[in-house]
């Protein structure tokens, strides 16, 4: 023992040998003994370590021994600093130091306090002259608070998580304070002690940008003690708020909970009733914005003022809810049929000539610009950035057709289930090439090969249920640490792997070679039972898959999983809501649509059509109280602002195409031709700046760069300033209901303002238009006014931000 | 068919969290930064001189000759017994003997070679010293011998001979990899944005629009024309101007949404930027040397003129990227008879021309020793013809230029070339000897990365055994 520390602690050891003589028994003085009495102690401090002093000999006078204090422990750091002398009072053989811990909040390796006695002329040094007491290590205590909005602020879609950590000793905690989605700009934020729904004492305050973390010494505070603030957090009394510009009260609001184990979950409060008047044309704007590929001024018009019919009675105004029914029962478009149409009308000037990948990209503008199914093919378009493929992988380019029928495949799933959506996407022989599981074979182990883990892991990843737990609203779970939990790890994608074997081409033949099968992009992709891996298997939560079930039922048996998963619902929803209405959903717009994905109210999981209706009806999307919020709404995809002008004055070229074929270059952007697998943006992606400094993500501004940013608003512009004699592919804007408001700015203006804002335009961005349009040379046409009106309005930041 | 790297396993799990948790993306660039605090101090030429006293600036530019070039006929057997073989070997798509350019390497294998006949100005650099050939260079996973790639017992490339994955390949410098996340220049120029003062101008430049090769994860390539900045159009006469006024002034209306603060903030950067790049740029073309009309040609003035100013625009790492397509010649690869002329002649007499003018031009601006232009291509082709063309191959020869490069030399292992010999995989598609991630590490080392920080830019590296090829000064 004493060697081992003679090791871990030289100096020391040169202490003892530079004292060869102290154990010998001198008559005259006191002897003194140490030992250590209570040798263990740990971070909670409740039982302190304590090293016992013996003095033998004359007892009637105090005596002060001094002392070293060395060990692996700081003092002042791992344990409180205590006087190295100690003096026996008159009459006492014994006196006592006490070691006391103190709590932090890591993960601690034993420490040692190292008590060895000093030599001095009033006493003698006895043999036992050191002792050792050792720390152990006490985790934290957690605690966590869901900050949701106050009931003083209703309309806000602000979120946010509080971790507090209490020190073992309770002397002092750590908390971290996390927000995002403010409706206003931040003022101030607290910890204050009350019941929930009172407004409680005051106890600090604490700037907060978007994520602040901070050491709270838990002195007395008030009229609190230590041991009343401890307890009060214990009993769930203390609580963080956050006040804001609009909401000085607080706009979020949440009391710190005991977390043992996982953070219990507690449903959002519903939000206000959304009133029961008919739609503005401003609402019919939001709404058509976010559930077609633009409105036009007559389909606005025509939702809000329905044009009487004959010998019936004046038509009520559309609602949404019908308008979705409608859009629902129309048979879904389809991309392949456009493209091969296209193919044909416009056949290459070619010796060989083949349907390529520019018919693919004239099929998505002609659809998304004029298909009637616009619901359905915008949900398809979302889809299509969740469950990417792309034609810059090889396979794909040069079957531009099999990409066209996975696109067609996506807009017929769209409103069905999603079990459906997945089993389709999984089978296809178009992700299969894409995500390389088709032709996967079963591991090798004479040639080493294994399976092939690309699908298994972004079937998890990207298509179902992320990488971790979450609650039902979307956001995470915490551990035991605090920390958010991984669904799964390589371990799991490893075993996933081996349930994506042995699927390859449809092949009719009695006896299809997996390698050799033709390639057959049209039909699901065919088992292949003697290239499956058959052992058994251990999927996600754990779910064990025996051996010998055959490649269908391991299939079948691991999409439930997925499907079936907590996390797949909030995942998937607020990737849609993200898609079609904001980038930064609450959580309790997540929760009320997944829970629609948890049932439909017709006891069916995963009904698609109900959550595309949920979405689009929900307080968050159609109530104008949220509008103000400074984080809703989101930009534009660059496509989506495409399509929005040409579907607007019904662009079309002079021999009937839209030829489009390459928007990727000055867009960006172009259906099915993602430069990977995560799609031309994530839905997490955060800009540096005010947007990341709110919590806020901002997906779409990932696209966004100094090139496309000069590049999108110039091909806008093409789209407006076509030439007077433009060559028969040119798609031009049919401008004509423009014209008559040319001479009046104010009503020209109005009119682009609810097309391309919503309305929402802001006075002084509406003057700047009206203005410029009014003090335009007196010689300038109709057509240069209106398109200078056009052209101001649509490159405008109020006409890329969707809200 | 293999499972990945552990490697890739943790970076994608660091570029999820990354992604996934709000303010965390400053994290790379502050690794990025420390890394080069280390590089600055060990390293002297890191300094803001170097010790000739030159202002310390380098340029890396990659030339990509998309649609795979056959280099079978840019560098030439010559020697009798060889060119024998070649020309049997070649059939209908061999050169003539005599009209090969002589190469004299200052070491040698005991074969010698000539260049194509269109590439006079190529024969030159090499003769002077600026240019080096880099033999059968390919995408490997691991260093792979023909028994390995016959059997399948190591990790091979995906999807190998098909151009879009071997192009992503060559410029993320990841074979084995199935998800393209970034290039390889994307990730050297995250690590070394910090030697540059001024960060307004992207130092990652694309002449030829968007491409895997820049894409980072910090620094975001900036597109730019053969004419120079891409700026906001429908500027001209005087409608134009009152909407640009306009424009700016909407831009500049104030918005508490903050998507809209940012949209407007981004556009206003931009619009900025661009006409800082103009104005940078509208000065007096500091270089005599005249380029080819082409756009190859073209390309690469507007690089010289970019690397020119980088000075002005607080540069002092750029990375270029240039593109010439045409490469695929499965037909019509030479004339029938007169295999000297044809599609591929045209293309390589560009290259050589515009490389030339190239080197003129950085040599008259005072940097020819600071920028190294490189080439890089989908894949080698066949060694047998498919009548009067090649096809998909995979190893090649390429192409390194500037002063900074041991030039004269040709680097590498040329393959033994043999149908069904060591080296072919069949057709004379031949296993690179050397991997596109030594390629590239020699030219990241010369570009300031430290040895230590290689796999950063190139996590593969460790599987190969020259990090340095030693083609770099």
């Amino acid at each position: 023992m004493r060697s081992l520390f003679r090791l871990a602690l030289p100096c020391l050891g040169l202490l003892w040998l530079g004292l060869p003589s102290a154990h010998a028994a001198d008559p005259v003085k006191p002897v003194v003994t140490l030992t250590a009495s209570v040798a263990t102690t740990d971070e909670t401090a409740a039982k302190p370590g304590v090293v016992t002093f013996t003095r033998s000999g004359d007892l009637s006078t105090a005596l002060t021994v001094s002392f070293d204090l060395g060990g692996t422990a700081k003092p002042g750091v791992d344990y409180h600093e205590i006087p190295t002398t100690l003096t026996f009072p008159a009459g006492a053989a014994t006196a006592t130091a006490a070691i006391t811990a103190i709590g932090n909040f890591e993960k601690d390796p034993l420490r040692t306090v190292f008590c060895s006695l000093r030599s001095d002329r009033s006493y003698q040094v006895g043999p036992s002259d050191r002792a050792i007491v050792t720390i152990t290590d006490a985790p934290p205590e957690l605690f966590v608070a869901a900050l949701r909005p106050t009931a003083e602020a209703p309309e806000s879609t602000a979120y946010g998580t509080a971790v507090l950590l209490l020190a073992p000793d309770h002397s002092r905690a750590r908390v971290t304070v996390s927000h995002a989605n403010l409706s206003s700009p931040f003022v101030v934020a607290h910890l204050k002690l009350g019941d929930p729904g009172h407004e409680g004492a005051y106890l600090m305050n604490f700037h907060a940008d978007q994520r602040v973390s901070f050491d709270w010494t838990m002195q007395p505070t008030g009229q609190f003690t230590s041991e009343a603030l401890a307890a009060a957090l214990d009993r769930g009394l203390v609580y963080a708020a956050i006040d804001t510009k609009n909401h000085p009260t607080g706009e979020l609001r949440g009391n710190f909970i005991h977390a043992t184990g996982s953070v219990k979950f507690q449903p959002p409060a519903n939000p206000p009733k959304l009133p029961n008047t008919p739609p503005t044309v401003r609402d019919v704007a939001r709404f058509l914005t976010q559930a077609t590929f633009g409105p036009t001024k007559s389909e606005i018009d025509e939702f809000v003022h329905p044009t009487p019919r004959p010998n019936e009675p004046p038509p009520k105004p559309q609602n949404f809810n019908n308008w979705i029914n409608e859009q629902m029962a129309i048979p879904p478009s389809s991309q392949l049929e456009a493209m091969r149409a296209d193919y044909r009308a416009f056949p290459p000037n070619n010796p060989r000539p083949r349907i390529n990948n520019a018919n693919r990209q004239v099929a998505w503008w002609q659809t998304a610009l004029t298909a009637p199914d616009q619901l359905r093919q915008r949900v398809a378009f979302a889809l299509s950035e969740i469950f990417v493929v792309s034609d810059v992988n090889d396979a794909l380019a040069n079957n531009p057709e099999a990409a066209a029928a996975y696109y067609d495949m996506l807009a017929r799933d769209a409103f069905g289930n999603f079990r459906q959506l997945l089993q389709d996407v999984t089978l296809s022989p178009v992700m299969g090439a894409y995500l390389s599981h088709l032709k996967s074979p079963k591991a090798d182990e004479k040639r080493g090969t294994s399976a092939d883990e690309n699908y298994a892991r972004e079937v998890m990843q990207l298509f179902t249920i992320g990488l971790n737990e979450l609650q039902p609203d979307g956001t995470y779970r915490l551990g035991r640490d605090g920390l958010p939990i991984a669904t799964y790890d390589q371990g799991t994608v490893v075993e996933t792997a081996k349930i994506f074997t042995g699927w390859g081409f449809y092949s009719p033949e009695p006896k299809p070679n997996f390698f050799g099968a033709r390639q057959n992009y049209f039909q699901p992709m065919m088992l292949y039972p003697e290239q499956h891996d058959d052992g058994p298997k251990t999927i996600v939560g754990g779910i064990r898959i025996p051996a010998k079930l055959g490649g269908a039922n391991d299939l079948r048996l691991t999409l439930d999983a997925f499907f079936r998963h907590p996390n797949t619902g909030p995942f998937i929803c607020r990737q849609l809501i993200q898609r079609l209405v904001t980038s930064n959903p609450s959580p309790g717009y997540v929760y009320r649509v997944a829970q629609v994905f948890a049932h439909n109210g017709h006891g069916e999981r995963g009904d698609l059509g109900a959550v595309v209706r949920a979405i689009l009806l929900d307080y968050e999307a159609r109530s104008p109280d949220v509008l103000n919020n400074i984080g809703y709404g989101k930009m534009k995809e660059p496509l989506l602002q495409a399509t929005a002008l040409l579907r607007a004055f019904n662009a079309t070229a002079a021999n009937g195409r839209y030829y489009l074929p390459n928007p990727e270059g000055s867009l960006g952007q172009a259906a099915l031709r993602s430069p990977t697998v995560f799609n031309f943006f994530e839905p997490d992606y955060v800009l540096p700046g005010p947007l990341a400094a709110a919590g806020l993500h901002a997906p779409e501004y990932q696209i966004f760069t100094d090139t496309t940013a000069i590049s999108i608003p110039n091909q806008l512009r093409n789209f407006i300033h076509t030439p007077a004699q433009p060559k028969e592919n040119v798609l031009v804007l049919k401008l004509d209901p423009l014209l008559a408001l040319a001479r009046t700015p104010a009503q020209l203006i109005d009119y682009l303002d609810l097309v391309f804002c919503t309305g929402a335009m802001s006075e002084p961005a509406r003057a700047i238009a009206v203005n410029t349009v009014a003090q335009l040379p007196p010689n300038t046409s109709d057509l240069e006014r209106v398109r200078c009106a056009l052209d101001l309005v649509v490159t405008s930041p109020e006409a890329a931000i969707q809200r | 068919m293999n499972s990945p790297s552990s490697f890739d396993l943790s970076r994608r799990k660091f570029i999820g969290s990354c992604c996934a948790a709000v303010g965390t993306t400053g994290l790379l660039s502050a690794l990025a930064q420390l890394r080069l605090i280390g590089a600055l101090a060990e390293q002297p030429s890191l300094s803001a001189t170097t010790p000739s006293g030159q202002p310390d600036y380098r340029a890396l530019v990659c030339l990509f000759l998309a649609g795979g070039n056959d280099a079978n006929n840019l560098v030439v057997p010559a020697d009798a017994a060889t060119y024998a073989t070649y020309a049997k070997g070649r059939g209908a798509l061999a050169l003539p003997r005599e009209s090969l350019l002589g190469l004299t390497p200052r070491t040698s294998d005991g074969r010698t070679f000539g260049l194509h006949p269109a590439t006079p100005e190529l024969r030159d650099l090499f003769a002077g010293g600026k240019l080096a050939i880099l033999a059968n260079v390919g995408t490997l996973a691991v260093p792979t011998t023909k028994a390995q790639f016959q059997t399948k017992s190591v990790p091979l490339p995906n999807a190998l001979f098909s151009h879009n994955d071997q192009q992503v390949q060559w410029q993320s410098s990841l074979p084995d990899s199935k998800l393209f996340t970034t290039g390889w220049g994307g990730r050297l120029a995250d690590l070394t944005n910090a030697f540059n003062d001024n960060h307004t101008i992207s130092m990652s430049i694309s002449l030829a629009g968007q491409n895997s090769f820049q894409v980072g994860r910090q620094v975001s390539q900036y597109a730019v024309s053969p004419n120079g900045a891409i700026q906001p159009n429908a500027t001209g006469g005087n409608l134009g101007a009152i909407r640009s006024k306009a424009r700016r002034e909407l831009l500049g209306t104030p918005d508490e949404n903050l998507f809209a603060t940012a949209f407007a903030g981004l556009t206003k950067d931009a619009v900025t930027d661009s006409a800082l790049l103009s104005s940078i740029l509208a000065k007096e073309v500091p270089f005599k040397a005249e380029f080819p009309k082409s756009n190859l040609g073209q390309q690469l003035r507007m690089i010289a003129r970019l690397a020119a100013v980088a000075p002005s625009l607080g540069l002092r790492r750029q990375i270029f990227f240039a593109r010439v397509g045409g490469w695929d010649l499965h037909d019509h690869q030479v004339v029938a008879g007169a295999t000297a002329t044809g599609a591929h002649a045209k293309l390589l007499a560009d290259v050589s021309q515009s490389l030339a003018a190239f080197a003129k031009a950085t040599g008259e601006l005072g940097i020819g020793d600071q920028v190294t232009t490189f080439t890089a291509s989908d894949f080698g082709r066949t060694w047998t013809t498919n009548g009067d063309g090649s096809d998909h191959g995979w190893g090649s020869h390429h192409l390194i230029m500037g002063g900074a490069v041991k030039g004269g030399y040709i680097y590498g292992k040329m393959p033994d070339f043999v149908l069904n010999g060591p080296d072919d995989t069949g057709r004379g598609r031949w296993i690179p000897a050397t991997s596109v991630d030594e390629y590239n590490a020699t030219l990241a080392t010369w570009f300031g990365v430290k040895p230590g920080d290689l796999p950063v830019i190139l996590p593969n590296i460790g599987r190969f055994a020259r990090p340095n090829l030693g083609f770099m000064a």
